[in-house]
């Protein structure tokens, strides 16, 4: 049932969503089409009547270029002008010779011969228009134009009337006039058909129209002059119910075109949706059973089509990789629990300690003080009567605590580079070195030891624990010299991401599997008689690096000498420090070490 | 050949005047001057000449200043179009008769002054010419031009009017035989009655008794073809072949071809200088071997067909009807002194060879002094009296001949037979008396 509910509500849902969509954009397709079709074919309408009406001018230009040149060729004919000169020939003869007259348009209606003066010397007619008009045609109005040898011509509503002198020895002798039934002329020019019109039209006042004014008749118009005849124009109309008869069929074919894309969408997503809803009315109503239940381990269970089944397929793939996600982040959030309790107890620990340290260091420097001044005492008051063991014993004793109070303040020392050490800043090396010579420069003196030192850059560092640090380097330099004077180097070298602080001497050297060792706290290469110290050194030296992220080891051969490293990361690109190497040479122990540049 | 002194207007000469019109510049005292005319009030519709270019731009002779003392003697002929050196010619000779007269004193004591009007071989046109020259008060008489069809259908307008009219070219027999009574015409030319005899005589004399007809279809052609084949009758013959021609016709070897095949000896042409070049085209056109000689009337002198077909007269034999020649005149003295007041009044002629159109120079001249004779006759300018008094003139000393009665009330033609005589162009196109046995050799 809920299967079914979920069908009815996606298939409602993409009709919803699909037909209407359709169905716009087929309309404004469709509209487009039929207006773009409709401006293309009244363009072509357009230019076929512009092109009609050229064509209709060019005829009617050479048409009454034809009147004319009849006319003109007719008042040459020699019988005319024999009939200017002979009287016998001009009464007899001459009419006759007008009423046999066929000139090349049916539309010829009178002809008139007159003399020099105008006056009608033989007339005749053509049909029967000489009924309301007279046998002669009046040439008066134009009689001075035609006898001083121009042509006339003249179209109007009634008639075409081209009038032309007669000449005979290049004089005008008389005029021959002939007038054309301008409507017959039209006519016979050209068939109009029924929603089709010709109009010609003197100075844009109409002389003919092929059909009577219809009001209700809208047209698409188009004219053109008259060649050789500028004041005349030929206008040719088409009535827009035929020029537009094909688009009232486009237009009926298109509107079927959208009722059937209309019905056929509707089936198409009506089927689609129908084929397509049910399978995914399925999978909804399981996704929808497994998200109510939060039960990842149910999959969907599908029997459709390979799609809906890839796509089931997918789903369970996806709840399965959910499933094991969920699990590891479990596992993850566990281990986060225990990590931060471990580091609680670890800060807890460390605290703790740094604290038991402390307070260690503080506190047990007290009795030890006590002890060693109570050993001194008794050993004085109680001088004589100790016996040499027991004087022996006693400096066992006051040694002991010595070397206890030492390494007491060596393990404080120790635990205070993490706490109270200042903040990381830019340190130039150079001045931290200089300022760790200056502070040795009394044992440096006493050795004769021969330091150079290289140009060094700035690094972030605490600037005073950085000095401990070249102090203690320098001084195990000096310290485990042997017997040769000792030549130290401090240089730098740069990689892409750190500086290389190296610290170079001709010492006595560390065998290599001890090299790691030393870094480690109170440990010794050496026994105490041989050469002094806690061994709590290198450890802090480790501990300083460790503060600034760094690394510290040493490259050594026995006998040849050591190279302590310090890798320091470049915490911002620094350039090697401005200013000159420092070059400190101790050659004697009266000799003040030589610093340059600062 | 440039027609000095055709301004082609109407005009009007005085005795002792600069004669403007003649187109002199060389500042010598002419013996006429030109009077121009003025504005009319004429009604426009009713203007023949209003807008026309044919009609010399003149105004109506009505309301033209005359002079009071002035007797008026009009002439009516081509001025301008194809026949125009004929007007031309016959207005020079006007020129010179009135000259003298001027110069002699006038008619009773009054100056004679010329009125002209062009008529462009157009009948309408001179129809309204004889109308407007008749009613000038003080004109006693009309001077033709050469055609025959225009002095033909003005002889109403002669006769309505009763205006003396003079035909020193014209040769259509109708225009003297014209059946009015009183007949104002009288004429000092050929006469076509005698022309078609004379021609067919011309033609037979040289054994050429195959005789065709080319005639323009018009008043003139129709006497001449009456005349030539009345004489051919009365010989026993008639025409092998007659064909018509209208004016304006710009080919003619249709018509000379026809006369031809028909197995024409030669062609009697009767028509003026356009449609003669037009003819003397056509037949040189015919290979020499076929082609005729060509008798022809006169009327081809009239124009400047020597220009206008000097090629092909050099390939046809053409001779043609004359009257009067300066070169070869038959009253030399008579004909010296006239060629001095005719050099006198155009000075750009140089010798007799340049007098134009001779005919009608020596007709017109020898017709004006007939008419003053007949004034001085009569003693009056009546029109009636002056045309009794024409018919009347005995014994008349002229530059032609002497002539015992010029004209006679059944007869108003001056000139015979007699007085014809065939001429030719020379080489340089003047007209000279034919004087070859046989014509031109055959090119």
């Amino acid at each position: 049932m809920r299967g079914a509910k979920e069908q009815r509500r996606l298939r409602a849902k993409i009709l919803l969503r699909v037909v209407p969509i359709t169905a716009i954009v087929m309309l404004a397709i469709l509209w487009t089409a039929q207006q773009s079709i409709h401006l293309t074919i009244k363009q072509e309408v357009d230019a076929h009547l512009q092109q009609t009406a050229s064509l209709t001018a060019e005829q009617l230009s050479r048409q009454l270029d034809l009147l004319r040149a009849s006319v003109t060729g007719l008042a040459e004919n020699d019988l005319i002008v024999n009939s200017i000169i002979d009287k016998e020939q001009r009464h007899y003869q001459l009419p006759v010779f007008f009423r046999s007259l066929q000139l090349p348009d049916s539309s010829f209606r009178r002809i008139t011969m007159t003399d020099y003066a105008g006056r009608p010397v033989v007339s005749a007619v053509n049909g029967d228009s000489s009924s309301d008009h007279g046998v002669s045609i009046r040439v008066n109005p134009f009689r001075d134009q035609v006898m001083s040898g121009e042509e006339y011509f003249e179209v109007t509503p009634e008639w075409i009337t081209v009038a032309t002198p007669i000449c005979y020895g290049g004089n005008p002798e008389g005029i021959l006039a002939v007038q054309f039934d301008t409507r017959i002329f039209m006519e016979n020019f050209q068939t109009i058909t029924q929603g089709r019109r010709l109009r010609l039209l003197l100075d844009n006042n109409l002389v003919y129209q092929s059909l009577p004014r219809a009001s209700d008749t809208v047209w698409n118009v188009a004219a053109d002059q008259l060649r050789n005849y500028p004041e005349l124009t030929a206008e040719r109309a088409e009535a827009e119910e035929i020029s537009f008869s094909a688009m009232q069929s486009l237009n009926f074919f298109l509107f079927g075109v959208l009722i059937a894309a209309l019905v056929a969408v509707l089936g198409a997503v009506l089927a689609a949706s129908m084929i397509s809803t049910r399978p995914l009315g399925n999978i909804v109503s399981q996704i929808k059973s497994i998200e109510s239940t939060n039960d990842l381990s149910r999959r969907v269970d599908l029997d459709e089509s390979k799609e809906f089944c890839e796509l089931s397929d997918s789903f369970n793939a996806m709840i399965e990789t959910l499933s094991k996600t969920m699990v590891s982040l479990d596992k993850l959030t566990e281990s986060e629990t225990q990590l931060r309790t471990t580091n609680a107890k670890l800060r807890r620990s460390n605290e703790e300690l740094e604290q038991f340290a402390n307070v260690a260091s503080h506190d047990l420097q007290e009795p030890l003080r006590i002890v060693t001044a109570y050993c001194e005492l008794l050993r004085e008051d109680c001088y004589d009567a100790l016996s040499e063991d027991g004087h022996r014993y006693m400096r066992y004793v006051v040694d002991a605590a010595k070397r206890m109070r030492t390494l007491i303040q060596d393990l404080l020392a120790y635990s205070k580079i993490e706490n109270q050490g200042g903040d990381l800043i830019q340190v130039n090396v150079n001045h931290t070195v200089a300022s760790a010579l200056d502070q040795m420069s009394e044992e440096i003196d006493s050795s004769h030891a021969k330091i150079v030192v290289e140009t060094l850059p700035i690094v972030d560092a605490d600037a005073a624990q950085l000095t401990q640090l070249f102090r203690q380097l320098i001084g195990n330099a000096i310290k485990y010299s042997g017997n040769v004077v000792p030549e130290i180097r401090i240089r730098a070298e740069s990689e892409p991401d750190r500086w290389l602080l190296r610290v170079e001497d001709n010492g006595i050297g560390i065998e290599p599997e001890y090299c790691d060792r030393i870094f480690g706290i109170f440990q010794r290469l050496h026994r105490r008689d041989q050469y002094q110290g806690t061994g709590i050194g290198l450890a802090i030296c480790k501990r300083i690096v460790d503060r600034v992220h760094g690394q510290i080891w040493v490259e050594s051969e026995l006998g040849v000498g050591s190279v302590f490293i310090v890798a320091i990361p470049k915490a911002n690109k620094h350039q090697l420090a401005i200013g000159a190497p420092i070059n400190m040479e101790v050659p004697t122990a009266s000799e003040m070490p030589i610093t340059a540049g600062h | 050949m440039q027609l000095a002194g055709c301004d082609h207007t109407s005009l009007s000469i005085r005795p002792s005047t600069r004669a403007d019109s003649t187109g002199t510049d060389d500042g010598k005292e002419q013996s006429v001057r030109t009077v121009s005319t003025h504005g009319s009030n004429r009604d426009p519709e009713q203007d023949p000449d209003r807008g026309s270019n044919g009609g010399s731009s003149r105004e109506p002779v009505r309301s033209m200043p005359q002079l009071e003392d002035s007797i008026v003697i009009g002439i009516d002929a081509d001025m301008s179009s194809a026949s125009a050196h004929s007007g031309e010619s016959i207005r020079r000779g006007v020129m010179v008769a009135v000259d003298e007269i001027n110069e002699s004193g006038g008619l009773f004591g009054r100056p004679l002054e010329i009125v002209v009007r062009d008529h462009r071989g157009n009948p309408a046109r001179g129809i309204d010419n004889i109308n407007e020259l008749a009613c000038i008060d003080n004109l006693v008489a009309i001077v033709g031009g050469i055609h025959t069809p225009v002095a033909l259908e003005e002889l109403d307008a002669i006769h309505d009017n009763e205006v003396i009219y003079l035909g020193p070219w014209a040769a259509g027999t109708p225009l003297t035989s014209n059946g009015r009574n009183p007949n104002f015409v009288f004429r000092v030319s050929v006469r076509d009655e005698y022309a078609g005899e004379f021609l067919v005589s011309a033609a037979l004399d040289r054994d050429l008794d195959k005789i065709g007809l080319l005639l323009e279809r018009t008043g003139w052609g129709r006497s001449n073809h009456t005349a030539m084949t009345q004489a051919l009758n009365s010989r026993g013959l008639k025409p092998i072949a007659v064909e018509w021609f209208h004016w304006g016709e710009p080919h003619l070897a249709n018509q000379v071809n026809a006369l031809l095949d028909a197995g024409c000896e030669t062609v009697l042409l009767v028509c003026n200088p356009l449609e003669g070049v037009a003819a003397v085209q056509a037949m040189a056109e015919i290979p020499s071997a076929r082609r005729v000689p060509i008798v022809s009337h006169w009327g081809l002198t009239g124009g400047k067909l020597p220009e206008l077909a000097a090629n092909s007269l050099r390939k046809v034999d053409l001779v043609f009807l004359q009257t009067y020649s300066f070169i070869n005149p038959p009253r030399p003295e008579r004909a010296a002194e006239v060629l001095e007041r005719y050099q006198k009044l155009f000075p750009e002629c140089a010798s007799a060879r340049e007098v134009f159109a001779p005919v009608g120079t020596a007709h017109a001249y020898e017709l004006v002094h007939m008419l003053a004779a007949a004034v001085r006759s009569c003693g009056s300018l009546d029109r009636q009296e002056v045309r009794r008094s024409l018919e009347a003139i005995q014994d008349f000393d002229g530059l032609i001949r002497h002539y015992e009665r010029p004209f006679q009330p059944e007869l108003h033609d001056a000139l015979t037979i007699d007085d014809f005589h065939l001429a030719r162009f020379d080489e340089e196109g003047v007209i000279v008396v034919d004087d070859s046995e046989y014509g031109v050799e055959q090119p």
